[in-house]
């Protein structure tokens, strides 16, 4: 019945690709500057894996029932402020319009791995990538985006610097770190016995996870409190000794609040510095 | 009409830098020819300099008109020498084709790729060839400076090859279609008659700036990475679903993307391709 009714949907759909398709050729008014590609896998029966480093923009991965990747990559204009700061002004002329570039970047796959890299480390971009629903994501940027993943199972590893991490309906396992940013995670399963991380230096923390999900958790804000609507069997405080000269030994009482949830099992790091940090039941 | 050899020593004045008591000796000979083509055409002339300017103007006339100015830096009387001896211009006209080569030593001009300076040591003396050319307006050109090579051309008809690295190149109602580029210096040129045949315009450090009629119809590539692309015509996208091609490497498939813009002008036409890396390209209507 399920599968009925999604068939349907794609014939109802298939008319309204085939207009777009014919209105897009050969040449458009505007968009001068966005690139697409599709990248078939060597093998599309297996799992594969899709590693993307950026500089400047933000990255969103969304899983589909698509056997291969679609890639869509939009440049952002230098802006104004960058002009006036090399001085380079647009000249004035009546009817004189800037058209759009497109960005240089590449594509590599090699048995099922794909990577993704810009080539231009200037000019920031959006780059917008399906994926199947069963792909392993390691996605890193600096500037100027988030990294927004949205119904891929797999393991994945996320690094920004300068913007949130958004990663929702993910499965497997995570490790997910930025600077400045939250860190907001929403599961809808989790890989057992996999230690994961959520850490940011200024955002908060917000993970949410499926209600019999087994871990040990270790729970640090330095300026911002600690949530959790899991019954957390609190571990003792953990402490480092260490031996002063005088021959007296000093127990250093760590800020990380350690503590098992459903009894226990991999290692779950959560941290941020000035932000709050939760850690929620899905779907509660 | 015969043919006019000239070659006069004006020139050959010495000075003392006083600070690091090198001698220099400077020299500067002026060269005069008038060069015949032959045959029904099309005919070609060839311009190729190591160091020095090329301005060619199209007229109404037959001949070719050469006017140059050889000067030679040079540390001593025996450096003056070796240059006299080793740098030589050869011309050769009476076919289809009018060349004029200032050659080194070993033979050696612009835009050959056979030998390069391997372990040469360079002279002490600097040979610079600055050519003022009148050339009939039918005439395809081929210019190749190096350095200091500002190169103008105006008023020709026929297809041109413009090669340049260290100097701006120029041109002026212009009525062919080519290639022009340089590595540091702008390109800038206008057209009096739309190009007629595939051409392209490059540099590295310098703008790009062409002045188009009314009537211009292309289809324009276009790149730069510190800079903007600009237009006054009515340019409309070109979206070509083929533009991201795969290439295969063993069991690797890489994907380039295409960084160029690309437009079509009017009804579109020749491929022109507008390619830098430091500067804006600026496709112009000529305002009448």
């Amino acid at each position: 019945m399920k599968k009925l009714a999604s068939s349907l949907l794609i014939l109802a759909m298939l008319p309204l690709w085939a207009t777009a398709k014919t209105a897009a050729a050969p040449t458009t008014p505007a968009d001068t500057s966005t690139q697409r590609v599709t990248v078939p896998l060597s093998d599309p029966a297996r799992p594969g894996s899709l590693n993307v480093s950026l500089i400047h923009g933000s990255i969103t991965v969304r899983g589909s029932n698509r056997k291969d990747l679609l890639l869509e990559v939009r440049p952002r204009e230098l802006d104004e402020q960058e002009h006036e700061e090399e001085s380079v002004k647009p000249p004035k002329t009546a009817g004189l319009r800037q058209l759009s570039q497109p960005l240089a970047f590449t594509v590599e796959e090699e048995s099922n791995r794909v990577e993704i890299n810009s080539t231009d480390g200037r000019r920031a971009c959006d780059m917008i990538i399906e994926v199947p629903a069963h792909f392993d994501l390691n996605l890193s940027t600096i500037n100027a985006g988030e990294i927004q993943v949205d119904g891929v199972d797999g393991e994945h590893e996320i690094s920004n610097v300068n913007g949130a991490i958004r990663l929702m309906r993910v499965g497997g396992s995570v490790v997910a770190h930025t600077t400045n940013g939250a860190v907001n995670v929403t599961f809808t399963r989790v890989t057992p016995g996999k230690p994961m991380a959520f850490t940011t230096l200024n955002g908060a923390v917000d993970v949410s996870l499926p209600p019999t999900t087994k871990a040990n958790l270790r729970l640090r804000s330095d300026n911002g409190q600690l949530f959790t609507d899991f019954d957390l069997t609190q571990q003792a405080v953990e402490m480092k000794e260490t031996k002063e000269p005088g021959g007296r030994t000093m127990k250093e009482i760590g800020k990380v609040i350690g503590g098992s949830i459903n009894g226990g099992g991999p290692e779950f790091e959560l941290r941020s510095f000035n932000g709050s940090v939760y850690v929620r039941k899905a779907g509660s | 009409m015969r043919k006019r050899h000239m070659f006069a020593v004006t020139a050959a004045v010495a000075t003392f830098a006083g600070a690091t008591g090198v001698g220099i000796i400077k020299k500067e000979e002026p060269v005069q020819r008038t060069l015949h083509f032959t045959g029904p055409g099309p005919h070609t002339l060839e311009v190729r300099t190591i160091t020095g300017n090329v301005r060619i103007e199209g007229y109404d006339g037959a001949d070719v008109v050469m006017t140059a100015t050889r000067s030679t830096t040079a540390d001593s009387a025996a450096d003056l020498e070796a240059a006299q001896r080793d740098v030589t211009l050869d011309v050769a006209d009476g076919s289809g084709t009018i060349k004029a080569v200032v050659r080194y030593e070993d033979g050696e001009t612009c835009g050959d790729h056979e030998h390069h300076h391997h372990g040469r040591d360079w002279p002490d003396y600097e040979v610079r060839y600055d050519f003022t050319i009148k050339v009939p307006r039918d005439t395809r050109l081929v210019v190749c400076t190096i350095n200091d090579g500002h190169v103008n051309v105006s008023g020709t008809r026929a297809d041109f090859e413009l090669r340049s690295i260290n100097g701006p190149i120029d041109f002026a109602d212009m009525g062919g279609s080519g290639e022009a580029t340089t590595i540091n210096g702008a390109v800038k040129g206008s057209f009096s008659a739309p190009p007629r045949g595939n051409s392209v315009f490059k540099t590295i450090n310098g703008s790009i700036v062409l002045t188009m009629p009314a009537s211009f119809a292309a289809e324009l590539r276009m790149k730069t990475f510190n800079g903007g692309l600009y237009t006054d015509f009515d340019a409309r996208a070109l979206t070509s679903p083929q533009a991201i091609t795969a290439e295969r490497k063993g069991s690797r498939t890489i994907y380039q993307s295409n960084s160029f813009a690309r437009v079509r002008i009017g009804n579109g036409g020749p491929e022109m391709t507008m390619d830098t890396l430091n500067g804006d390209v600026r496709i112009l209507r000529a305002a009448h």
